[in-house]
């Protein structure tokens, strides 16, 4: 294979690894400029992401990793990231190390030299430890690890040059395994594991995991394993665990001595924000709050740009109008495809919103702060404050909120989260209850919102403690959770994720709901004459939706939004086609049609039935099997029937 | 005493750690080692979990895991 590749590969491949938090993946941002999320908690890449960056003509290609602890345990993470090591070795690693919290950054670190892998080390987060007024020499700490050290920031690009030009310089880089002296009786394990034929980094794995953190060993190395792990517990109270790390803070501790000015114990980390969102008494008001402004500011302040919108687009359906002849042409372009598109388009401001209040909750650290608080609420039906994440990233979009309940280790919390998603109301929606709650609801519009939200949270609280007394404990659950520090979010960061979020929601206008819109225009308009087979289908399944009063129109709208739940803002406005081809009429139209408790169940119908054509197949994918996924749908039919009636019948006698 | 027993406003040195096999890989890879001090940074509505500064980071806890760790009051 190496004569194939001429002098100077073509392209090097370069892993980002580093402890969860350290700010790895802002660098990996940077470094390539690759749109995707970072959240201040840890455990948000699950999958690793990959980019590319040409410097001085050598392309460089980065992987980044999930932020890990160590090398030796046994979570998923450390599984991806241990077995990309070993499967397809990186030309070079860039080991990213959160400056203030270096002993526990390095430990990682140590694993890895003691691998003998190629590295260079970021030390990153330099700024909020000069801050505290402390300071680390770069130059002794990269002669004490005996590799290159550079200095970087997440937030602010200048540090790039250097840090390329040292990646650079570094591959190749020609390296000795770290070889840190253990306890005596440890180094005895080590000796008889490597005569057994194992290589010394693969002896203390084998130790400190216990003998889980290695695989494809021999019966009888395994043997000599467990027989040296057994010896190891007759002598010792200590877990050989506790030992190795024992060793490996040792050697961490003699480099600090001579690197870091000065070596404190106790962090900084009381925050005068955490004396408020960790109070006893305010946390869970103070958390409730937030949520509630995060859905009124959603519908407030988004409602002035969706008005630009709305106008944007009236004025081009009017010009195409006047200009276009009369023609069944014309009547797809403004009724289906403008008045369709338009109707969801006008929402994207408060798609940004939710997506941008979201990353704000994740990047500043509250997030993990919102575990801990929800995390006893959370153990009642099954789960723990893990789960919050995926749970509040349901708000965006179920589809990445359901892959990133992998971090949950246990099977049966992990299935539950899965299943209670998409009860989590996502962006897609959004557009429908601004719609609706705008018509019915004007003056007390973010309040339907959060009612609507907190609705949601509820059924699936409800959901998920049937399913834990249904599906059978597998083990004991633990929930162990390091707090990030406050961390200002990065504006370029919050951009990029913004960004990225609206582009997506344009390109599912672009693809599925344009189509979508021109299906259901198509079906409203043919046949000619006669009765449309929309007005046919629409009457046909009506008898099914009327005991909520809700119309044919209605009734085609929910059925479209099987396929994404977009396109059941745009097939209102297509069956509800008026004159004047805006918002204003389309309001007038519906809110003449529907009585407000019909219009308040047509939005509870639509937070609580089935999910979408994605989040299905993800549930699929994600469980292993149809059997979760159709009870998915299953579960989301019946109660969306039964809530939207009970809803209608209440909200009947009140309003 | 164990680490649940720690008061608000009292510090303590970790002592040991037991449990099973699997927690007490997880805290040695967090950082929770003997020696360091901890105290109690935050206590939920119901007062469980907490959340106790160790060494220089915040960890959140339930009881059931804290229970494993066995600290010494520190004057």
């Amino acid at each position: 294979m190496s004569d194939s590749i001429p002098p100077g590969k073509p392209s090097y491949s370069i892993a980002l690894i580093g402890n969860p938090n350290c700010g790895k993946t802002s660098l990996f941002n940077q470094l390539t400029g690759a749109r995707q999320r970072t959240g201040n908690m840890a455990g948000v890449t699950v999958t690793s992401r990959e980019g590319h960056k040409v410097w001085c003509g050598v392309d460089f290609h980065f992987i980044d990793l999930p932020g890990i602890y160590s090398l030796a345990n046994s979570r998923v993470e450390e599984r991806v990231a241990r077995d990309y090591l070993l499967d397809t070795p990186p030309d070079l690693i860039l080991n990213v190390v959160d400056a203030n919290n270096l002993a526990r950054n390095l430990a990682l670190t140590s694993q890895l030299l003691e691998q003998g892998l190629p590295l260079v080390i970021a030390l990153n987060m330099l700024d909020e430890l000069e801050r505290q007024g402390d300071s680390v020499d770069l130059t002794e700490l990269s002669i004490g690890l005996t590799k290159p050290v550079v200095g970087s920031d997440g937030r602010n690009n200048t540090h790039i040059a250097e840090l390329m030009d040292m990646l650079l310089e570094s591959i190749d880089q020609q390296c000795e395994p770290l070889l840190i002296t253990y306890e005596s009786h440890l180094e005895q394990a080590i000796d008889a594991l490597e005569q057994a034929g194992l290589s010394r980094w693969q002896s203390v794995r084998w130790l400190e995991s216990a003998g889980e953190g290695l695989s494809l060993l021999e019966d009888d190395q395994v043997q000599m394993g467990l027989r040296a792990l057994g010896l190891l517990a007759s002598r010792h109270d200590d877990s050989p665990a506790e030992m190795v790390a024992e060793g490996r803070y040792g050697y961490i501790h003699g480099l600090l001595h001579k690197s870091s000015s000065e070596h404190r114990d106790q962090s900084a980390a009381d925050h005068w924000l955490d004396k408020i969102a960790l109070n006893r008494w305010l946390g869970i008001p103070v958390f409730i709050l937030l949520l509630w402004a995060m859905f009124e500011a959603t519908f407030t302040l988004g409602s002035y740009p969706a008005d630009w919108i709305d106008a944007g687009v009236s004025w081009v359906g009017q010009q195409v109008g006047a200009f276009m002849p009369e023609s069944l042409l014309k009547n797809l372009l403004v009724e289906g495809l403008i008045a369709g598109v338009g109707g969801v388009l006008v929402f994207l401001p408060n798609v940004i919103l939710l997506f941008f209040f979201i990353a704000l909750l994740e990047q500043s650290g509250y997030m993990a702060r919102a575990a801990f608080l929800t995390d006893n609420l959370m153990s009642k039906v099954g789960l723990h404050g893990k789960a919050f994440v995926p749970l509040v990233m349901g708000f965006g979009c179920n589809v990445p909120a359901i892959m990133s309940a992998r971090t949950i280790e246990e099977p049966r919390a992990r299935l539950i989260t899965i299943l209670i998603n998409p009860f989590m109301s996502c962006s897609a929606r959004l557009p429908v209850y601004v719609l609706l709650a705008g018509i019915f609801f004007a003056d007390h519009a973010g309040t339907v919102l959060f009612g609507l939200y907190m609705l949601g949270i509820l059924v699936a609280f409800v959901i998920a403690s049937l399913l834990a007394r249904t599906i059978s404990e597998q083990h004991d659950e633990t929930f162990i959770m390091e707090l990030p520090p406050w961390r200002f979010p990065s504006p370029r960061s919050m951009m990029l994720h913004v960004w990225d979020k609206a582009g997506d929601f344009l390109r599912k206008i672009g693809g599925v709901i344009l189509v979508g819109s021109i299906l259901i225009w198509l079906l409203q308009s043919f046949p000619q004459q006669g009765t449309p087979w929309l007005e046919q289908l629409g009457h046909f399944v009506a008898p099914l939706f009327a005991p909520m009063g809700f119309g044919w129109q209605e009734t085609v709208a929910l059925l479209s939004g099987f396929i994404a739940k977009e396109v059941i803002a745009a097939s209102l406005v297509v069956v509800y086609q008026t004159d004047m081809n805006d918002m204003a009429g389309l309001q007038a139209a519906l809110g003449s049609a529907l009585a407000p408790a019909s219009g308040l169940a047509l939005m509870v119908f639509t937070l609580l039935y089935m999910p979408c054509l994605a989040t299905i197949a993800t549930i699929r994918r994600e469980t292993g099997s149809w059997r979760w996924a159709g009870l998915s749908i299953l579960m989301g039919l019946v109660l969306a029937w039964v809530g939207s009636w009970l809803v209608y019948t209440l909200a009947s006698l009140w309003i | 005493m164990t680490l649940i027993e720690l008061k608000a406003r009292q510090q303590a040195r970790v002592k040991a750690i037991a449990g099973p096999e699997a927690l007490r890989q997880r805290l040695v890879a967090l950082g929770v080692l003997k020696g360091l001090l901890v105290s109690v940074a935050a206590t939920s509505l119901l007062g469980n979990p907490r959340i106790y500064c160790i060494g220089k980071q915040q960890i959140c806890l339930r009881s059931k895991e804290a229970g494993h760790i066995e600290v010494e009051l520190q004057s």
